[in-house]
């Protein structure tokens, strides 16, 4: 990752992780908060209306209690059991009926169940007459409860309280209401809002669940059964839980928080909900708002830290970018200096430096190019001197060699033993100077000859030298074993003084032994082509490996083998010219390994 | 270098500056004449005309900034076309690119200024919020995408090839989370295609499938472009080797951040829908309106900014 992107990121994520956090606080606190206030405000309303319904059961409870307890109640259902004259008992209950407003019938039930006399006359001898629907429920209390729906679907609440002559059981007094006593309990949303609601419901006989109040959003149904029976609070309640549950589905399949009461003495179950979408919505527009403020301030963040690190990483990237040019050889380069403060002046320094490195190498530049003219002039006069020196030696030389074979031609017979000797010897000295000052000649020579490449056949230039070796000896008996070389890029007369020296070399070195065995061969690795000559001959000392190939440096004396010492040096100067190599491995009276690497291209 | 471009007032720059007046004339008499629509937070005529002073004047500020800058950049563009300026390309696009910018903004503003005439208009009132968003989606897509494609021209040069990286990663991570935030107050707005408050309009009176398609996605391809743009630019900058070069083209890529933050905004806003925008309260309405105006404002002048250094380049 660039240094830009990890700036960014780190910055970002720094100035997200505590919005993120307070967000999540401030909303977490508040929710909480409001969760309290809403289960507070619901279980008020629940202890409310819990308090209410007893207090109208009980209203029904006590009048019924106080009518069935009266003698004279007792006393005209006495006489109409043992008469049938309904006349006294009637009129009391339509007396009963006037005193109470809410109730629709007053009737007296016999022992077989079956209404006797009743305000209603219609409902004479039956036994079930609100509708053709069953009871709903029944309690066992005394007086009992009971809820009886009419063929509307509306529920009427029915008291029934045992009329007793002492220990003599004379019927039973039943009080139905007009109409739901508890919908004024849950007709009343004071408190909630416009969502909020109390349910009450009970359990048939069969374990249904049913509402027997119209619901706030289901007004037509007086009692509908409950379609999520197990989950909805109200099945909650009539668990005989009283307990708060702040999310939970309600019987529309709406989320809502609900305070659930179980009313044992009913065995109903009072529920106070609100749907949680209005009950949040404090919450849901604080979210909303943290969400815009968050946002807003994130998008601020990022345009700044873009601006910040466009302007902090622009001028870096830009001082980089100049010191790769100045890396690459490119000191004309500068950075920008685009601001006055640390990075501003990092930039200016730097572009000093770069113009005291550039004084510096401009006098640097000049300094070598004087040093190689100077250099260059020394070379060539040295050159001129040992061509000169070389070329001067011969005439005398020649001179020398000259007068001493006519000495040694017109004046033999006029000298001893001792003189012929000593022409013989001076004879010999002077082939022997002639030969170094050739060898001197072609070495100097090689340092100004420029090479002339083209591709060589080195098996058939190995082949030839050796041959031309050859019949300069021709009493020699030599094994030369030449393997099948690689060709090589170089200049070709070049390379034919390096095998004639290596190979006249081998020869040479090889005189002592009866059989003389050369063998040319070749390896080769990745970027060179390698060649090496080996003989059996005298060998050498591989301490002295390094003076090999030095100019006038011989491991034999020159009465053992004949030579100059300049030869290898010539093969060095020529292989070292091509961009190769020499290497030299031997043991005395063994034999050498000469070997030189050329480049493939 | 003096160059006889850089003085010379051409006539497209002369009609930038006239469709500025005329455009600031007509939006200054729409918003001061408009009837009295529903004050919903109950202002006094004193606190409404303080609140069109302080909405209207920066926001014809803004508009002004940016002629300058555009004419300044044609300017440049005009002398550096005769210098052989490798940036030529990439500043012709931005130009082409900030002008339809600006043109919608300007039509936004003037659209909405004659729309507040119609506001109990309920019938009408669809066909405004149409107009208004697809002015506020397509010009700028194109715009961006002008942009980001004189950038793609300018790092694939010969000049720039070597220094080319991809600022994907960047681009990627800020318009994704930019992205999340939108799409998730835009799937929940409620008042997405239908507002059952009569003094509330809908936001969009689209079906989703054509939000999607025609807004949403646009909207996202635009900052995508957009921050690609600026991104790579950010990227290129570092290599330029004139100062006043480096700091005109930086203040550009600024205005061009800050042009792509105030279209975030508008969209923030506008797909947080009208029942949840004045549940914001006025207090952070207006808080946020300011740093929408001001935010805008300081996009065109940064880019007036860098075009001026810009043409100080030529001149130096």
């Amino acid at each position: 990752m660039r240094i830009r992107s990890k700036i960014f990121v780190i910055f970002f994520i720094t100035s997200l992780l505590p919005i993120i956090f307070l967000t999540y606080i401030n909303l977490n606190f508040s929710q909480n908060a409001l969760v309290k206030d809403t289960e507070s405000e619901l279980e008020t309303i629940a202890d409310l209306q819990t308090a209410n319904i007893h207090t109208i059961i009980n209203a029904y409870k006590n009048r019924i209690n106080f009518l069935a307890a009266r003698p004279t109640v007792l006393s005209q259902v006495t006489t109409f059991n043992n008469t049938k004259d309904n006349t006294q008992i009637k009129n009391t209950l339509n007396s009963i009926l006037l005193s109470l407003p809410d109730v629709q019938i007053v009737s007296l039930i016999d022992l077989q169940g079956n209404v006797v006399v009743s305000t209603d006359d219609s409902v004479i001898g039956k036994k079930q007459f609100i509708s053709q629907l069953p009871v709903i429920k029944v309690t066992k209390d005394t007086p009992s409860i009971d809820f009886l729906p009419d063929n509307d679907g509306n529920l009427k609440i029915r008291f029934r309280k045992t009329l007793y002559d002492k220990t003599t059981k004379l019927g039973e007094l039943e009080f139905i209401t007009e109409e739901n006593i508890f919908n004024k309990v849950t007709n009343n949303y004071i408190g909630l809002k416009k969502t909020g609601e109390v349910d009450l419901a009970i359990k048939d006989n069969a374990g249904k669940i049913f509402f027997i109040t119209p619901t706030r959003f289901k007004k037509t149904a007086g009692y509908i059964p409950s379609t999520f029976a197990n989950t909805t609070p109200s099945a909650e309640a009539l668990k005989k839980s009283n307990t708060f549950i702040p999310e939970t589905s309600d019987y529309r399949g709406k989320a809502v928080s609900a305070v659930t009461r179980y009313l044992s003495d009913l065995d109903m179950g009072l529920v106070v909900k609100i749907d949680r979408d209005e009950a949040f919505q404090p919450i849901n527009e604080l979210r909303d708002s943290m969400l815009i403020f968050s946002f807003i301030f994130i998008l601020f963040v990022v345009m700044v830290v873009l601006f910040f690190v466009h302007s902090l990483t622009g001028p870096i990237i830009n001082l980089l970018f100049a010191a790769k040019g100045v890396y690459t050889g490119d000191l004309s380069k500068r950075a920008l200096v685009l601001s006055k403060d640390e990075i501003g002046e990092l930039s200016a320094s730097f572009n000093t430096m770069l113009d005291a490195l550039q004084a510096s190498h401009e006098d640097l530049e000049k300094k070598v190019e004087e040093r190689t003219k100077q250099l260059e002039t020394s070379n060539k006069d040295l050159e001129a001197f040992s061509y000169s020196v070389s070329h001067d030696l011969r005439a005398p030389l020649r001179s020398i060699d000259g007068f001493s074979q006519i000495l040694e031609e017109d004046y033999t017979p006029k000298l001893d033993d001792e003189g012929k000797r000593v022409i013989a010897t001076i004879r010999a000295s002077t082939k022997q100077m002639a030969t170094l000052i050739d060898d001197l000649l072609t070495f100097s020579r090689l340092g100004r000859k420029p090479i002339e490449a083209q591709d060589v056949n080195m098996t058939s230039l190995a082949k030839t030298v050796f041959d031309e070796l050859k019949l300069a000896n021709p009493t020699r008996v030599i094994q030369f074993d030449c393997a099948e070389l690689p060709h090589a890029h170089g200049d070709a007369a070049l390379l034919k003084q390096v095998w004639v020296n290596l190979l006249s070399n081998a020869i040479k070195y090889t005189k002592k032994k009866e059989t003389a065995i050369i063998t040319v061969a070749s390896t080769s690795d990745n970027n060179n082509n390698i060649y090496c000559v080996k003989d059996n001959g005298a060998g050498f000392d591989m301490q002295y490996k390094d003076k090999l190939f030095g100019v006038f440096q011989r491991l034999h004396s020159a009465q053992e083998f004949e030579g100059t010492g300049v030869g290898l040096a010539i093969v060095s100067r020529i292989i070292t010219k091509h961009g190769g190599s020499v290497r030299a491995e031997g043991v005395v009276d063994q034999g050498a390994t000469f070997s030189f690497s050329l480049p493939k291209t | 270098m003096e160059s006889s471009h850089v003085n010379k007032t051409s006539t497209s720059q002369r009609l930038y500056y006239a469709i500025a007046g005329t455009a600031s004339i007509l939006y200054l008499c729409l918003t001061f004449f408009a009837p009295q629509a529903n004050n919903i937070f109950g202002f006094s005529p004193l606190q409404i005309f303080l609140l069109k002073v302080t909405v209207a004047l920066p926001y014809i500020a803004a508009w002004w900034f940016a002629v300058y800058g555009l004419s300044t950049l044609e300017k440049y563009i005009a002398a550096a076309k005769e210098e052989n300026d490798v940036m030529i390309r990439l500043l012709g696009s931005v130009r082409n690119g900030l002008l339809w910018i600006i043109v919608s903004t300007v039509l936004v503003a003037l659209i909405g200024g004659i729309r507040s005439y119609f506001a109990n208009n309920i019938d009408i009132r669809p066909f405004f919020t149409i107009i208004t968003n697809y002015l506020y989606v397509f010009p700028q897509l194109i715009g961006f995408f002008l942009i980001y494609r004189g950038v793609y021209q300018l790092q694939s040069s010969k000049e720039m090839s070597e220094h080319k990286h991809a600022s994907h990663f960047l681009t990627a991570f800020v318009v994704f989370f930019i992205s999340s935030i939108y799409l998730y107050l835009m799937a929940t707005n409620p008042t997405r295609q239908f507002s059952a408050n009569p003094t509330i309009p809908a936001t969009y009176y689209l079906p989703d499938i054509l939000v999607i398609f025609t807004i949403a996605l646009p909207i996202l391809a635009s900052w995508w472009f957009g921050f690609s743009a600026a991104f790579t630019m950010s990227d290129l900058i570092p290599y330029l080797t004139r100062a006043e070069l480096f700091k005109g083209i930086s203040r550009i890529v600024y205005g061009i951040w800050a042009i792509i933050f105030t279209s975030i905004l508008i969209q923030a806003l506008l797909s947080l829908g009208g029942t949840r925008l004045y549940g914001l309260g006025i207090g952070m309405l207006l808080l946020i309106i300011y740093i929408f105006i001001i935010l805008q404002g300081i996009g065109y002048l940064f880019i007036a900014l860098g075009s001026k250094a810009l043409q100080k380049s030529i001149r130096t």
